[in-house]
């Protein structure tokens, strides 16, 4: 039982690689409709003008990790575009919590978690990226 | 909590608690970098080490062939000696089975001791036979 737990704990998911890439842009295009739309959790905690530079770094991260996503060779340079990412989005699902629990609204809290799950992506990417950094 | 209601660029230490999320974990990841690069590189070092103080084939190769010359050196010394061992056992097996016979072919010998040939006798020296000094006359020498 434990080395099937073992098993499971290590065993690799291969993914293609095209995947890696349309999800950067996908962060983008958030970014983009952040920028264009606004979001009112971060509007409303945090200075004016940080959901603008929230947006635009975002977006700047995203494009940064979908264009070194493309190949092997980029994964060190990827690595701090997913690292980027992932704290912007984990930010916002502070952020998301903090307004969920301070406002006593219950319905919001799936919205903040379901950012905080998709926070995840970026952020299982960055781990491994680390994870595997080296002395160049 | 939220931004002032005179609008404009207000800023309290909540919203700048939620903003410093996103450079802390970016702090956060360089220190685990870091991390993560030394301890790789200890551990490559580690392997390297290791593989360092494994024999190569080569090595593994000539240490075979070493101690299978040595081995074959050893069996024929051994060999040598059986040799040598099976001579002499033969001898004293060939001189026993004499004087056994001429012990046989001699009897009786009114009520006189039989006489045995001088080298089954020298053979047998060790053995402390009782008549030793009973020796057959060479003829021709006596």
């Amino acid at each position: 039982m434990f080395r099937k737990i073992k098993q499971w704990h290590k065993d690799p998911l291969v993914i293609p690689r095209w995947l890696l890439t349309v999800k950067y842009f996908s962060f983008a295009i958030l970014g983009l409709l952040g920028f264009l739309g606004g979001l009112p959790t971060l509007d409303l905690l945090t200075f004016e003008g940080y959901t603008s530079g929230w947006s635009i770094l975002l977006i700047a991260f995203s494009l940064w990790g979908a264009w070194h996503s493309t190949s092997e060779a980029g994964e060190q340079k990827e690595k701090w575009g997913a690292v980027a990412v992932f704290a912007l989005l984990f930010t916002w699902a502070v952020a998301a919590i903090i307004r969920s629990i301070a406002e006593g609204d219950v319905g919001r809290i799936s919205g903040a978690y379901s950012v905080l799950v998709i926070s995840m992506l970026p952020g299982v990417r960055a781990w491994d990226l680390l994870r595997k950094a080296e002395h160049s | 909590m939220g931004p002032s209601a005179k609008g404009g660029a207000f800023v309290n230490w909540e919203s700048i608690l939620i903003a410093s999320i996103g450079p802390v974990l970016v702090i956060v990841g360089l220190i685990y970098q870091e991390y993560r690069k030394r301890k790789n590189a200890r551990e490559a070092n580690d392997a390297t080490l290791q593989a360092q103080r494994e024999p190569t084939w080569n090595e593994l190769v000539t240490e075979n062939r070493n101690l299978r010359t040595d081995l074959g050196d050893m069996e024929a010394r051994f060999d040598k000696k059986m040799d040598a061992l099976e001579w002499k056992m033969d001898r004293k097996i060939t001189a026993f089975e004499n004087v056994f016979r001429d012990i046989f072919n001699q009897w009786p010998a009114d009520h006189e001791p039989p006489v045995f040939n001088s080298e089954d006798l020298t053979e047998l020296l060790d053995n402390n036979i009782p008549w030793k000094n009973r020796v057959r006359p060479i003829p021709g020498l006596a």
